[in-house]
């Protein structure tokens, strides 16, 4: 290994131009959960390179409201609350869509039925996604009203 | 006495067991060190915590008869192990999963609520290997990455499952060249670490455009829990120091698939290795990968929709969410709010997008590296070795990579002709690093193409010493336009040439490149136009120089190429050199 590591040590001296080798992962939320407990702070994204384009919305995730366990897996009474921040934007337009993967992963987080959760949010995008500013917190708050407002919706979901 | 016989035999008998215990079969002791990443001299794991035994790193039979003595509470009874202190037996259920197996230690009932934790929240069913396809704005992942995608039992949605990366911990305060050199020097920690899968789509499918491309594995039900359990190992034990071409993201993880496949995956016969070695060698064992799926872009998606629809605004905008980290300007998040409104207001449900196989699925792509026969009329006809190391040439077959993009390394290329009468083995070219990024514009995509490069050459130029050689460093930046089967490009920028043969021993050159590709199934034709001035002597120091080159397909692998190079220098055009070559190259 060592004198594979000789060999290229001088062609990699030009790529620092680029001020951005890859550390792999740039993500954040759930993640490298011991660094977490034993630094008793924030999550990982604070110890990890911005290195690439990182997904905007996640940088305000900390544990404790995120969600997040010391061992990386998210607690199941945040599974919605972890879903909603991380993917934020993405439901938002899937909602106006009528449904896709990232409304039916809520839906299923939330015990809802599927088709019926789509149909419900769609309908009541207006009263869903009121402003830019809204918190995961407030979204989720705002979903579980409309399908506590649509008796047949919430008659099968299991979070209610 | 009698009292002290039987101690003496019972001590016998125990130590007797102890010591007969710890010697496995060859086979056995193979997985054993599988578990250990025992190389032969010493652990890859660079981590004390992964040991239970001091020189457990260098010597894993010292590890063996510890671990066993720990967990027999012949040693060690109240030491905890791992990032959170547990139990021998839950830091190290694989380990301890696999003695057992053996018959060299027995079960016992112990409670491991962190790990069981995981366990039943990840619930693994299936594995697939997700290959996250090149990111051309950063040379550090055009060769792109790999994680592992667990599915949960219990559920249909790929999101809501939980995926495994290795990854670099790196701080941010690092300069460029400090992460080179880290990188190259094994100055970062590498960790195992879980998220659910929706993180790792938001960073590379959306945040970076990668394409994703899922290699389904096929394995039962006992491979992937010990697979899991040995995960569990490594996230809370071990690290590893990282290097960027060797012990990366996708050489770990195939010691990782290693622990439960009858026999290790190819490696590849050469120094380097790139996340495409790992798809290749998956797809090279037979039965082993049972489908492959596929998660376009935000970039795919747009070229698939149709701009002026109200779908397809939508895309757009949430795409340029993306690009911008969530700051659209207040023009732009207001006809968002409004068009996302108006799509709710219609009611009806989109349909989901569908996508033939991608052209960028890496198990499509040739192998890295490239070896090459030739022959070149320079030098009154000259035998040619070329070799080359990297990811994609602009000559070679795009299938399975980003079209018309460049990543050499290290790449030298030997004559044997005449020199000064004699023949003479020569070094005629040492590219040592070559990256290039010719990205067509698009209506949502306005990214530049550039091109940079450091090389040592032979000049072409007949009226200076063509047995010389010059250094030569490049940076170009201009656009493309075009798409995956044809490209055309222009770019500006400069050439730093050096050698004893130019006044002062240098020449700086203002440069421009007009280059041309055009990509078939079974040929492919690259040519490039560049012209060169002095900025010291622009008036009267100046020369263009062509490359033709053609290359013809045999199989991904097995390539034979036409190169034709054409120099001018100076005001009038003067002809001042030109080169013919044919080459047959394999890659492997």
């Amino acid at each position: 290994m060592k004198s594979k590591v000789g060999l290229i040590s001088l062609f990699l001296v030009f790529l620092s131009f680029s001020g951005q080798i890859q550390a792999a992962d740039s993500s954040s939320g759930c993640g490298l959960g011991w660094a977490v407990f034993k630094k008793n702070s924030l999550i990982s994204s604070a110890l990890r390179a911005t290195t690439n384009a990182m997904f905007f919305n996640t940088v305000a995730m900390t544990f404790g409201t995120s969600g997040c366990a010391r061992h990386s897996i998210v607690q199941n009474d945040k599974k919605a609350l972890h879903f909603m921040d991380a993917n934020k934007h993405q439901l938002m337009t899937e909602v106006a869509m009528g449904g896709g993967e990232y409304v039916s992963g809520l839906g299923t987080l939330m015990g809802c039925d599927e088709t019926l959760f789509a149909q419900t949010l769609q309908r009541n995008y207006g009263e869903v996604f009121t402003g830019e500013k809204q918190s995961a917190r407030e979204l989720v708050n705002r979903v579980q009203a409309q399908v506590l407002l649509n008796k047949d919706l919430a008659a099968g979901c299991a979070i209610l | 006495m009698p009292f002290f016989k039987s101690l003496f035999i019972l001590i016998f008998i125990v130590k007797a067991a102890s010591v007969s215990a710890a010697f496995l079969s060859p086979e056995a002791k193979g997985r054993w060190h599988q578990l250990l990443h025992f190389d032969g001299t010493e652990s890859r794991a660079d981590d004390e915590l992964f040991f239970v035994h001091p020189e457990g790193k260098y010597n894993p039979q010292l590890e063996l008869e510890r671990f066993i003595a720990i967990y027999e509470g012949r040693a060690d009874q109240q030491k905890k192990f791992g990032r959170f202190n547990l139990e021998l037996s839950c830091a190290f259920p694989a380990r301890t999963q696999f003695l057992i197996k053996e018959g060299i230690i027995r079960p016992k009932s112990v409670k491991c609520s962190e790990w069981d934790k995981w366990k039943e929240e990840v619930s693994p069913s299936a594995l697939m290997v997700v290959f996250s396809t090149a990111y051309p704005n950063n040379p550090g992942s055009m060769f792109g990455h790999t994680f592992l995608r667990f599915k949960k039992a219990s559920s249909d949605k790929p999101l809501l499952d939980y995926s495994a990366n290795y990854s670099a911990l790196t701080t941010s305060d690092d300069s460029g060249f400090m992460y080179a050199m880290k990188g190259i020097f094994g100055g970062y920690r590498g960790y195992f670490d879980l998220h659910p899968h929706y993180m790792l789509v938001n960073d590379y499918n959306h945040s970076e455009n990668r394409d994703l491309i899922e290699y389904h594995l096929n394995l039962n039900q006992s491979q992937l829990d010990f697979l899991f359990a040995h995960l569990w190992e490594l996230y809370q034990t071990s690290s590893f120091d990282y290097y960027f071409t060797w012990e990366n993201c996708s050489y770990h993880l195939a010691e990782l698939l290693n622990i439960v496949l009858d026999r290790p995956l190819d490696l590849p016969h050469r120094w380097f290795y790139l996340p495409v070695d790992l798809i290749h060698g998956l797809m090279k064992r037979e039965g082993l990968v049972s489908t492959i799926t596929q998660r376009a872009s935000q970039k795919r998606v747009l070229r698939k929709v149709d701009r002026q629809s109200l779908d397809g605004k939508i895309h757009y905008l949430n795409y340029l969410k993306f690009q911008k980290k969530g700051k659209l300007s207040e023009e732009e998040n207001k006809e968002f709010i409004e068009t996302l409104r108006e799509r709710a207001k219609r009611g009806e449900s989109s349909q989901p997008l569908e996508f033939k196989p991608f052209e960028n699925q890496p198990h499509l792509a040739h192998e890295a590296a490239r070896l090459a026969l030739g022959y070149s009329q320079r030098r009154e006809g000259a035998l040619r070795l070329k070799y080359r190391s990297g990811y994609h040439e602009f000559l070679s077959p795009d299938q399975g990579l980003e079209s018309f993009s460049q990543f050499l390394f290290l790449s030298p290329t030997l004559s044997l002709g005449k020199v000064e009468g004699r023949t003479k083995v020569i070094l005629d070219e040492f590219s040592l690093i070559e990256i290039a990024s010719l990205h067509p514009v698009e209506y949502f995509d306005r990214q530049l193409s550039w091109k940079v490069g450091a090389r040592y050459e032979r000049f072409l130029d007949e009226s200076r010493c063509l047995d010389c050689g010059r250094f030569q460093g490049e940076g170009k930046m201009g656009f493309s336009f075009g798409d995956r089967g044809v490209i055309m490009s222009f770019l500006l920028g400069g050439v730093a040439e050096i050698s004893g043969r130019f006044q002062n021993s240098y020449r700086l050159n203002a440069a421009y490149e007009l280059l041309f590709g055009a990509s078939f199934k079974t040929l492919k034709l690259f040519s490039s136009f560049e012209g060169r001035a002095n900025i010291e002597h622009f008036k009267d120091d100046f020369d263009h120089r062509m490359n033709l080159g053609l290359s013809g397909f045999i199989s991904k692998n097995n390539t034979v190429r036409l190169e034709f190079k054409k120099l001018w220098a100076g005001r009038n055009w003067r002809a001042s050199g030109d080169e013919l070559a044919l080459e047959w190259g394999v890659a492997f």
